[in-house]
């Protein structure tokens, strides 16, 4: 009995994309992944247009590079791979602007930003929408390398495994980096906290 | 005492913070999100623009090149300025005296380069074009222009047949290099060349007998 595609499992579906060139597996997966990875992006980039255009152009990275995708890693950690390198070089194009810019504004102006307008209270003074825009903005101060690590694991909630094969570091490293994240967001947070 | 060690798994201690993060609101992509990236791929529009590379004029504002340019401006403001030579455009012209010497009394100002004096003999740049060349006819029956390289030095040498036609009767007097070395006077003269004046009909002629002979030559065979 021949399976639908949208029961097959991610690896299967881009061994379908890469032998048959099928474009309804190809979108199945950016339907199974857009949402997961524009919520990473955004939480690393701080801005919302930029990580929709991120996520765009991981997904045209990944129909030109189909075949770069070897069938022993997962699926997911190619393309959060894919993403998160994208996304680490829209921060560095970012860094550029704002050293060379002549009207340089204030950082934390510059970090604001509502996440998604369904999200945000009417009423402006509601804790949640504030505390959820604090924590955006003290999360966009923690260094990237731990950032990083500290959204994959405690927002997107990967394995230490899978964070491991993400960014090529090792086990150990993850671990340290994310106790480190944590402890710079911690400290940054700690007046919501008190 | 016992050695205080770092248990990266544990996660307590964090709970509060884990929790704020897990309880962000997500973020996810518009509805479009997929008719846009399909219709970018058909119509193949694969720019990523994080890769892109800026094309910077972003150099100039950088604090290096600040410095640079600094230093090249206060070099022109202040270094340029040497006090061992006068600026020209200041100063008062010297005499012709000075700079050609007494010519009716023969004392060349030694100092001074002595081609002034011979100046207006010397041939232009477009006669010695011209004599320097000559026509050749080439096997091939192409007529081509080759320069000549006479052995002589033409600022001292006549050109006879411009003397003999006295068209310039005054270049054997003023050709050649003249001066005083100590006491004793000199005059450098290389001798004489002729010039082979480009007659076009004795040229046509020449090619026309050529070409007379390979067809009888062509017609013995």
């Amino acid at each position: 009995m021949i399976k639908k595609l949208s029961d097959l499992t991610d690896e299967q579906l881009i061994k379908e994309f890469q032998d048959n060139n099928t474009l309804e597996a190809y979108e199945l997966l950016v339907k199974r992944y857009k949402d997961p990875l524009t919520n990473f992006v955004f939480r690393f980039v701080g801005d919302k247009d930029t990580s929709i255009d991120i996520v765009q152009d991981t997904m045209i990275k990944f129909y030109l590079n189909k075949d770069s995708y070897k069938s022993f890693a997962k699926f997911s950690t190619w393309i959060y791979t894919i993403a998160g390198n994208l996304a680490k070089n829209e921060l560095k194009r970012k860094r550029r602007r704002t050293i060379y810019s002549i009207n340089q504004q204030d950082d934390d102006e510059k970090t604001l930003q509502i996440e998604d307008k369904k999200f945000v209270a009417p009423d402006r003074s509601a804790d949640n929408s504030i505390k959820n825009e604090f924590v955006q903005k003290a999360l966009l101060k923690v260094k990237p390398v731990y950032r990083e690590v500290v959204i994959l694991r405690d927002i997107e909630g990967l394995s230490y495994e899978e964070i491991s094969e993400i960014t090529g570091l090792s086990i150990g490293t993850v671990k340290s980096r994310i106790n480190r994240g944590r402890t710079q967001l911690q400290k940054l947070l700690k007046d919501i906290y008190n | 005492m016992g050695k205080e060690t770092y248990n990266f798994n544990k996660e307590e201690g964090f709970e509060e913070l884990r929790q704020t993060l897990s309880d962000l609101p997500r973020v996810n992509t518009p509805d479009d999100f997929e008719f846009k990236l399909l219709t970018r791929i058909e119509n193949k529009q694969f720019n990523i623009k994080s890769e892109e590379k800026t094309v910077g004029w972003s150099w100039i504002y950088a604090p290096a090149t600040a410095l640079v340019m600094s230093a090249v401006l206060l070099f022109f403001v202040f270094g340029g300025e040497n006090e061992d030579i006068g600026n020209p455009l200041l100063e008062d012209p010297l005499p012709k005296t000075e700079l050609v010497g007494d010519a009716s009394s023969g004392n060349v100002n030694e100092s001074q380069p002595k081609k002034l004096l011979s100046k207006a003999a010397t041939p232009t740049e477009d006669t010695i074009a011209e004599e320097n060349y000559v026509v050749v006819v080439n096997p091939n029956d192409v007529v081509v222009q080759e320069r000549v390289n006479y052995p002589f030095n033409e600022n001292s040498s006549v050109d006879l047949d411009n003397v003999m036609d006295n068209s310039n009767p005054s270049a054997l007097r003023t050709v050649g290099t003249a001066g005083n070395r100590g006491n004793e006077e000199y005059f450098d003269f290389n001798g004489f060349y002729i010039r082979i004046e480009i007659n076009n009909e004795e040229l046509l002629k020449e090619k026309a007998r050529l070409d007379s002979l390979k067809n009888w030559k062509s017609k013995q065979k």
